[in-house]
């Protein structure tokens, strides 16, 4: 959970970039704390990305600071980074060479990646059989859960991942989560993924930040948002004849109406007013085949925020 | 350091990985180890030799060539007449017994060869040297039977028409017989060079004399034969050449009989081969024939070898950051603690490895290569001058540093594909570009040569590259010669100062690894 009274572990402030005329990061700040998973969310070309590789030392901001573990990334980039981990867009290895290897020259960089080290990430992702094949016969999945041993190999402090789930099985996303969460709630490590698959974020971050045209629109924990979300809980009711019941709750203005279909119609109104809304349709003489909930997610919370989701694909 | 080391490692790993190096590091040892065997088959310099060596000089021979002259001509001694006739000379009356030789001109010289061969078949000890053996026999026996023919044809001048023209003529033919004669037949040089002064005052072949003298010098007793000799008097002719032009106080110029003034620099560079040379007349340890042929073997080795290095270092290089780029691979490199310039330094160290190595590579196989045919010994050390002083460098460093010297000009297309793939994910522009600067060499070859006489081509890149003739100026005292890198050899019509070539070069390579540096270090990787 994240803990604001401990020092973050990645601070972000004030950092912006520019590609020619387009701003594609306009001044974001955030911070990162320890033990937390944060999640990234945004629709397609809102800046995660470039954010992650502003980070992660691809993009160089124009303004802005990033400080990882306490050193600042301009100024200390070794130390920096070196408390750093992640996979950016597609993880991409040396094809030829095996996985192990792959992971044998990335440990070399670090300081204190030991062989032992190297044999548990592998088993951590369940590559250890596969670990001297060459990484070109492996399916994209492999290539995730290769890329997340080279990304824990380290024992980073900040762990980054963009869209870690792209191409994963079930399985591999379920072994994801449990190891993300795991990472950050008995490693302390602060987590950040990028995704737009909500519900993945749903269920495996603590904090979400949402991003549109280059905008940090709002940062709050899971909870906030799906409150959020809640407000605007509807109901589907079942009946034979929907128009006739549309027409009934027109009338009243306090029940919103949408989705018409030949037996269904939703409407938007609260717990405490699904009774009276009801009742209402008996009085007026239209027969109530079932009435359903309608589980509002954090997909609605998040169109709503940026706008409507124009830019969702 | 030790991330830049950690890289390095890496970046070798990568590419040894690979199994298009290897085939073409196989492919040099092999060209570089055949290259000088094949060189010397198709050349095949020792018939050359054979071939225009003289024929017919064994004893048979000789008998053989006499015996059918004889039957054409009959009994020689029916042509000779003998009288005494009297000269008178500045008052003073000299009395020869002289003979006339009573034969058209057409068959002069079959008397001549008669008797030529006559005396040549009594008098020479043909179990000491065979004629052939040494250049000394040879070029005795073809004097001596030059001189002979000389001697008969003022002898058949008849009596009455034999004036003081005449006598002095044949007074100093016959002086220079004897001494042929003796030169021929006591095996003796002292003899062959006053035979030669006599040609010499006749001819005005001073320079000529002059080198022969020198041979004997080195080669008193005359065991030297005839193609060892022609490569000796060919460095003692240059050694004579420079001390003329020396004492001249004047240069050869662009054309063939032009002179220009002696720069400094050029004077040192003459006086220091003088010093050279004479040092290595001194202890026989000027370069042999073997020596030299080994050297042209080995550079020719090594030229066809370089191919494949060229061909090896410019795609590494210019798929070194492309392809990373290009497969996302760099993505690792980036993500680690690790700063992007020794990333940069890292991997042009790697490439800068591969050129060390495959020079390494080259240079040993070819000149294991000639070692193990011609022996070691034909492997000659560079001599230079250093503080006044003779030096040498042993062979080995030698042929290394002059490989890699003659690997100047790769270096800079290896910057040049470094910089365009720092700039490009295309590795295949960055290798076709690279390749085609290699290729156009041959076009940049000519059209310095259309504009030979202007200055402005001294500032293109390539007339500063190739510089293994500036850096080893004496490559001619051990056997080489400035052709050794030859697939990216560049030469001009004019010499341009090494200070200026190399200050142009660090200047060009600067703005290549700028670009380089720029294109990878400073951009951000979408």
């Amino acid at each position: 959970m994240s803990d604001s009274k401990s020092e973050p572990a990645l601070s972000i402030t004030g950092t912006t970039k520019t590609f020619g005329s387009k701003v594609a990061v306009d001044h974001v700040s955030f911070d990162l704390y320890p033990g937390e998973v944060f999640g990234f969310l945004g629709p397609n070309g809102a800046g995660k990305t470039t954010i992650i590789k502003m980070i992660m030392g691809f993009v160089r901001p124009d303004e802005g600071t990033i400080i990882i573990n306490g050193y600042n990334r301009h100024t200390d980039y070794e130390k920096a980074m070196a408390s750093i981990g992640g996979i950016v867009e597609n993880p991409e290895m040396y094809n030829n060479l095996s996985a192990r290897l792959n992971l044998k020259m990335y440990a070399r960089l670090h300081d204190g990646v030991t062989k032992e080290r190297i044999d548990e990430v592998l088993e951590l992702v369940g590559l250890t059989e596969r670990a001297d094949e060459a990484v070109k016969k492996y399916s994209l999945g492999m290539k995730q859960r290769i890329g997340l041993a080279q990304a824990l190999l380290h024992r980073p402090k900040v762990l980054i991942l963009d869209e870690p789930t792209n191409g994963l099985d079930p399985a591999g996303i379920h072994l994801l989560r449990d190891i993300l969460k795991r990472c950050a709630h008995e490693d302390g490590v602060a987590v950040m993924v990028s995704s737009h698959l909500l519900g993945e974020m749903q269920l495996m971050c603590d904090r979400i930040g949402i991003i549109n045209h280059g905008k940090l629109l709002q940062i709050c924990t899971t909870e906030e948002l799906m409150k959020q979300a809640k407000k605007s809980n509807s109901y589907r009711i079942k009946t034979s004849d929907p128009k006739r019941a549309q027409d009934i709750l027109s009338e009243n203005s306090k029940y919103p109406v949408s989705n018409l279909s030949s037996d269904t119609l939703d409407v938007e109104v609260d717990e405490s007013e699904i009774n009276a809304c009801v009742r209402l349709l008996v009085e007026k003489g239209s027969d109530i085949l079932g009435v359903q909930k309608i589980e509002s997610s954090l997909e609605e919370a998040f169109l709503e925020i940026t706008g409507g989701g124009i830019d969702i694909e | 350091m030790n991330k830049i080391l950690a890289l390095y490692i890496n970046e070798m790993t990568k590419v040894s990985r690979r199994i298009s190096v290897w085939i073409l590091l196989l492919c040099m040892a092999l060209t570089t180890f055949l290259g000088p065997r094949f060189f010397l088959r198709v050349a095949d310099i020792e018939r050359f030799y054979e071939e225009t060596a003289i024929s017919a000089v064994t004893k048979p021979d000789i008998t053989k060539m006499r015996d059918s002259a004889r039957e054409e001509l009959g009994d020689p001694n029916q042509y000779v007449d003998h009288s005494t006739i009297r000269f008178t000379i500045q008052n003073e009356v000299f009395e020869l017994f002289a003979t006339y030789l009573n034969i058209d001109e057409s068959d002069l010289s079959k008397y001549s060869t008669i008797s030529c061969a006559n005396s040549i078949l009594i008098n020479y000890n043909f179990d000491a040297y065979p004629i052939e053996s040494t250049f000394l026999s040879t070029s005795a026996y073809i004097g001596y039977i030059i001189t002979f023919r000389d001697v008969c044809y003022l002898n058949s001048v008849p009596f009455d028409q034999r004036d003081n023209v005449w006598f002095q003529n044949y007074s100093r033919e016959c002086d220079r017989l004897d001494y042929v004669r003796t030169a021929l037949f006591s095996h003796d040089y002292e003899s062959f060079i006053k035979y030669l002064e006599m040609d010499g005052i006749a001819n005005g072949r001073f320079t000529e004399t002059e080198a022969v003298r020198i041979l004997s010098e080195i080669d008193p007793q005359g065991t030297f034969d005839s193609s060892e000799s022609s490569n000796l008097l060919e460095l003692i002719s240059d050694y004579l050449r420079y001390k003329q032009l020396l004492s001249m106080n004047v240069d050869l110029g662009d054309s063939a009989d032009s002179y220009i003034p002696l720069t400094a620099a050029r004077r040192a560079q003459l006086e220091n081969s003088v010093k050279i040379l004479e040092k290595q007349f001194a202890d026989h340890t000027y370069p042999s024939r073997a020596t030299t042929i080994s050297a042209s073997a080995i550079s020719f080795g090594m030229n066809t070898a370089q191919f494949f290095l060229v061909l090896l270092v410019i795609i590494l290089a210019g798929s070194s950051i492309s392809s990373e780029m290009a497969t996302g691979s760099i993505k690792s490199l980036i993500i680690a603690p690790v700063k992007r310039w020794k990333i940069f330094l890292a991997k042009l160290l790697a490439i800068i490895t591969w050129i060390f190595s495959g020079s390494l590579v080259i240079t040993l196989g070819a000149s294991l290569s000639m070692g193990l045919k011609s022996g070691f010994s034909t492997l000659a050390p560079y001599y230079f001058v250093s503080g006044g002083q003779v030096r040498t460098i042993p062979y080995v460093l030698f042929a290394l540093l002059l490989f890699l010297a003659s690997n100047i000009p790769l270096l800079v297309y290896v910057l040049v594909a470094y910089a365009i793939s720092c700039n490009t994910k295309n590795t295949g522009v960055a290798v076709g570009i690279s390749t085609g600067l290699v290729l156009s060499n041959t076009v940049t070859q000519v059209i310095i040569e259309a504009f030979s006489s202007s200055r402005w081509i001294d500032f293109l890149p390539m007339a500063n590259m190739y510089l293994t003739d500036k850096i080893f100026p004496y490559l001619r005292f051990n056997g080489f010669n400035s052709d050794v890198g030859g697939t990216i050899s560049f030469q001009m019509p004019h010499s341009i100062p090494l200070s200026f070539s190399v200050t142009y070069l660090a200047i060009f390579s600067f703005v290549l690894l700028f670009i380089a540096y720029d294109g990878f270090v400073r951009k951000d990787i979408q």
